[in-house]
């Protein structure tokens, strides 16, 4: 391990050193205020670049707090201007196009933690499988994504022996259920509502073999997004996922959040999520988030309440968060 | 709907031929356009009254940049957008050229560049178009890019440059004689997009609303602010379209200073319709401010 990361702070430090043919290279990393304890949820670090004219290649490597292991959460080659007939292509370790929040890094969320909903059905660290990925603009009027692939691993879930799904910071998380092989597919559409107002639906279906058995999800998502100047957006986003495994019920789940920055600097908004009869729980929360970027997305500070009701146990949890990025600045992707 | 698929069929009879051209900006847009004329057809990413540093990146941009022959884009690292946009258009085909790559540059840093420096740019202050002399570099770089994409249009676009750089010429002449008062006048802006155009026009840039670039003004930086303004006796407080008044009207109502919009591109403002447009609308402005 040590190895491992003497091998990275040597490359970066090459990187620095060298030319501008280099790798992008970012850091990003937090402060958690959890019931009045402080923690973080590690640091992230990434390395991306154009492999060749044609390619390109993202790493994505996170160091939990309190844990020896470096995890690789994404390692990838994708192909997007290289293939015939508007092909894509994606291979290595990443996180396949299934719905929206799956392929979205925890720090670029509005809100602080994952919606319950989500981390029962995809995992707390989300799905990251390994293997390839194929996508095709189809061609019509509008943007129109059809992709599929298949993965050596599905989606592995994680509990934490406290029984507390997804807390940030923990350490001591096992792997309790590994489906293998997965396949999903997604179909998704984006269209400009006006020149400031978009929507973007995707349908997505994954299928994976377990121990227990056959594993599907089906999925529906949207997103609109507002944005008419650089001090106003409204972001609203949702999912629902239909789980069917060899349970004789289907399990239900759905989070919607929306998101307003009412200034350059700040923004607040809420998030709801449900689940039914995931890990023999019903899961309910509303949250409410606020949110300060006083210069830029390179610092970031979150205020989130939340009140779940797991199983019939309620709670309220009050989380801040100071989040920071360091290297280059980038837009994000929509 | 009979109506808009024979609409659709004429349009796309009337488009194939010619050049499809995509530009990060609407300046770019309006001088390919005008050096193009008829043999192509222009669509701009960013609209001429947004920020062109945060674009968002929308898979409907990806997919004008589908179908087009020619990429635009500004260069030096503002509109690093444009690199993601063009990645997911999946054209194998698109030429893509960088507009600043004959551009004589301002403010290249003579050190290490990090972001303690807010939202510097590596390769020098890239609003370079503000200066209607690097119009003319732009017309010469997009009709070499054009040529390129349609030999057979050649005579047409040399021809349609003659005539921009004759515009040009004309106009930056009587610009300079008009608004020959504006020489040294002190003046103050909001973000750091004006270097060409003082230089050109012979203006004196007095700090800057932004305490670093992208960074906002705080109120230390303000109080900063008024004391400058009061002692250099700024009279006229420059800004993009795109920001906010509230923090230059904070400033003009303690100084008495005059707080100006000006055109940073294309459709930033109404009436600003045309490249040259930018550079007639600004000088108005900037002289009936400062009561010349």
């Amino acid at each position: 391990m040590r190895k491992l990361i003497c091998i990275i702070f040597i490359n970066a430090g090459l990187g620095l050193a060298q030319t501008t043919m280099n790798p992008d290279l970012s850091v990003v990393g937090d402060l958690i205020i959890d019931d009045g304890e402080l923690t973080t949820s590690g640091v992230e670090l990434a390395i991306q670049g154009y492999v060749n004219p044609f390619a390109r290649a993202d790493v994505f490597l996170h160091k939990h707090a309190g844990e020896g292991a470096v995890e690789l959460e994404e390692a990838y080659l994708s192909i997007e201007r290289g293939l015939p007939l508007g092909l894509g292509l994606r291979s290595g370790c990443f996180r396949p196009d299934l719905g929206k929040i799956n392929k979205e890094h925890m720090h670029t969320y509005a809100f602080i933690q994952a919606p319950g909903a989500v981390t029962a059905v995809l995992g707390d660290e989300m799905w990251s499988g390994t293997g390839l990925e194929v996508d095709v603009l189809l061609p019509l009027p509008w943007y129109s994504k059809l992709s599929a692939g298949g993965f050596a691993n599905g989606i592995a879930h994680h509990h934490h022996e406290d029984g507390n799904e997804g807390e940030l910071g923990e350490d001591h998380e096992h792997e309790s259920e590994k489906s293998q092989p997965a396949y999903n597919a997604r179909w998704s559409h984006f269209v400009d509502l006006t020149p400031v107002a978009h929507l973007e639906m995707g349908v997505s279906h994954f299928i994976g073999t377990a121990d227990e058995g056959v594993r599907r999800l089906t999925g529906v998502d949207f997103k609109f997004r507002w944005r008419p100047d650089r001090y106003r957006s409204l972001t609203w986003q949702g999912e629902y996922f239909l789980v069917e495994a060899d349970e004789p019920e289907p399990a239900h789940a759905v989070y919607t959040f929306a998101n307003l920055q009412f200034s350059q600097v700040w923004n607040w908004g809420v998030v709801l999520d449900y689940h039914s009869d995931i890990e023999e729980e019903t899961h309910y929360s509303a949250g409410v988030f606020l949110g300060y970027s006083p210069v830029e997305e390179s610092s970031v500070f979150r205020l989130a309440v939340t009140g779940v009701d797991q199983g019939g146990e309620r709670e309220v949890m009050v989380i801040g968060q100071i989040i920071w990025s360091l290297g280059p600045h980038k837009p994000h992707r929509f | 709907m009979q109506r808009i698929c024979i609409g659709l069929i004429l349009f796309l009879t009337i488009a194939s031929g010619r050049v499809r051209v995509v530009t990060a900006t609407t300046d770019l847009k309006d001088i390919t356009e005008a050096i193009g004329g008829d043999r192509v057809t222009v669509t701009s990413i960013a609209r001429g009254n947004q920020d062109p540093h945060y674009v968002e990146v929308l898979p409907s941009y990806m997919l004008k940049v589908k179908k087009a022959d020619l990429y635009l884009m500004v260069g030096m690292e503002l509109d690093l957008w444009s690199d993601r946009i063009i990645d997911g258009s999946r054209n194998r085909k698109l030429r893509i050229v960088d507009c600043s790559k004959d551009i004589e540059r301002l403010e290249v840093p003579t050190r290490k560049v990090d972001a303690s420096l807010g939202d510097i740019h590596r390769f020098g202050n890239p609003h370079y178009w503000l200066d209607p002399v690097n119009g003319k570099v732009l017309a010469r770089t997009i009709t070499e890019a054009l040529v390129e994409a349609d030999p057979e249009g050649r005579a047409v676009f040399e021809a349609n440059l003659a005539e921009f750089e004759r515009q040009v010429d004309e106009r930056l002449a009587h610009w300079l004689e008009e608004y020959a008062s504006l020489k040294d006048r002190k003046i103050m802006f909001y973000h750091n997009s004006w270097p060409y155009f003082t230089r050109r026009f012979g203006l004196e840039t007095v700090q800057f609303l932004e305490p670093k670039p992208g960074v906002p003004p705080s109120p230390a930086h303000l109080n900063r602010l008024l004391d400058i303004v009061q002692k250099d006796t700024i009279l006229v407080v420059g800004m993009e379209s795109y920001f906010s008044d509230q923090t230059p009207r904070f400033l003009a109502d303690r100084t008495g200073a005059k707080v100006i919009k000006l055109a940073q591109s294309v459709e930033a403002l109404p009436g600003v319709d045309s490249y040259l447009d930018v550079f007639d609308y600004n000088l108005h402005a900037l002289a009936e401010a400062l009561g010349d």
